[in-house]
């Protein structure tokens, strides 16, 4: 049978008793060579991929990565069986992948996502920049009203950042990296964290004192997951978050 | 070392198109040439998330910041029990996440309490609507090997 690819972790892996991708979803499973190992659950379809596989596939991630650290493969990777996914995956890359494995070895992703009420957040970037008011008077066409909307734009803009940037610096000082990502809306701030196993309950007090100092700001706080947008290697001592893949 | 699990932290996000962001688009690829052993799946379920901020969106924000000037912060400062209900109101009559072409104002509202609009019942509380699921400037960066 086919098997669905969820990452690379250390051979000496816990994998948790839950079941894969699928319906329904098969025991996880390592594949191992050497001191590597591909967690791997059968499939019988590997390219019938629903939406709910993308949610599992995720959640066996998040339970793998609070427990080891997990290399996350692209999601939709499959192998017609364990001899491919050795020599293909554990054996094609061995190096690198036990290279990476060590430098992020005891760390783990958070995510924080941060949504501002955008009609309070409007309101407070306008009494910070006052002339941006009493122009209700000169906007009547609709290329003073487009300028004065962009200048708008462009303010609540910057207050929503840095706000966003005020709220999390507690939780960003405890994190080895961190990176700012794109973003769905304008009224949303989403942040990763790197942050070392053992320090998460420090962020997770963090965020939570975040909650308690803006009550209309929502705060969806996510983790632990496996590194997604930070690499590291062995000589680097700050994390470059830059994007992984080869 | 175990993490427990707060109700602060939630293994994966609550929708599914932040599960999908997440999960797409990201993590290792096995390099092309090696397809026969390894089947990638293309989904294309996302397209390409750029956001523009519209023109309707500045003239909304222009709209919105005008309509701010009804309501000058002496007031607010005056009466902070009946500002709250006002802010409360004010609420929920928007849509949250999309600055609606809304006729509440916070003068509006104010003149519904103190009894001079008689047009309070038509208005319905409009749900709390969460941003479509569109992302940011686009990527610029690619993962190697395709």
């Amino acid at each position: 049978m086919a098997l669905h690819v969820y990452g690379v972790v250390g051979t000496d892996a816990r994998v948790p008793k839950m079941r894969g991708v699928g319906a329904p979803g098969r025991p996880l499973k390592l594949v191992r060579a050497g001191a590597l190992a591909a967690l791997v659950s059968e499939v019988s379809d590997p390219e019938a991929l629903t939406e709910q596989d993308a949610v599992r596939h995720l959640e066996v991630l998040s339970a793998m990565a609070a427990r080891n650290t997990v290399l996350p493969m692209r999601f939709g990777t499959a192998a017609p069986d364990a001899q491919a996914v050795c020599t293909e995956v554990l054996e094609a890359a061995g190096p690198e992948l036990l290279a990476s494995l060590k430098a992020l070895d005891g760390y783990v992703e958070l995510r924080v996502h941060l949504d501002f009420d955008e009609e309070l957040a409007l309101r407070e970037a306008a009494s910070e920049h006052p002339e941006l008011l009493g122009n209700r008077a000169r906007t009547h066409g609709m290329d003073q009203r487009i300028r004065l909307g962009e200048a708008v734009a462009s303010v609540l803009q910057e207050w929503i950042t840095a706000a966003g940037d005020e709220l999390l610096a507690p939780a960003i000082e405890l994190s080895r990296s961190s990176i700012r990502l794109d973003s769905p809306a304008q009224h949303q701030i989403r942040w990763a964290l790197l942050v070392a196993r053992d320090r998460v309950p420090e962020v997770d007090q963090a965020v939570a004192n975040a909650r308690l100092r803006r009550g209309d700001v929502e705060i969806e706080y996510v983790g632990p997951l496996p590194v997604y947008n930070f690499s590291l290697d062995s000589t680097d001592d700050d994390g470059s978050g830059s994007r992984w893949g080869w | 070392m175990t993490m427990s699990q707060g109700i602060n932290r939630a293994p994966r996000p609550s929708s599914l198109a932040d599960v999908l962001e997440v999960v797409l688009d990201k993590g290792i690829v096995i390099d092309a040439y090696v397809r026969v052993a390894v089947v990638g799946i293309e989904l294309l379920t996302i397209d390409a998330r750029i956001v523009i901020a519209s023109v309707d969106t500045y003239l909304r924000f222009a709209e919105a910041v005008n309509r701010l000037e009804l309501q000058p912060s002496e007031q607010v400062g005056g009466l902070p029990g009946l500002m709250k209900e006002i802010t409360e109101g004010g609420a929920k009559h928007t849509t949250k996440g999309a600055l609606s072409g809304a006729k509440e104002s916070a003068k509006d509202v104010l003149s519904s309490l103190t009894g001079d609009d008689d047009d309070d019942d038509e208005r319905e509380a409009q749900p709390r609507r969460r941003a479509p699921a569109r992302r940011g400037a686009a990527r610029s960066r690619k993962p190697k090997g395709a």
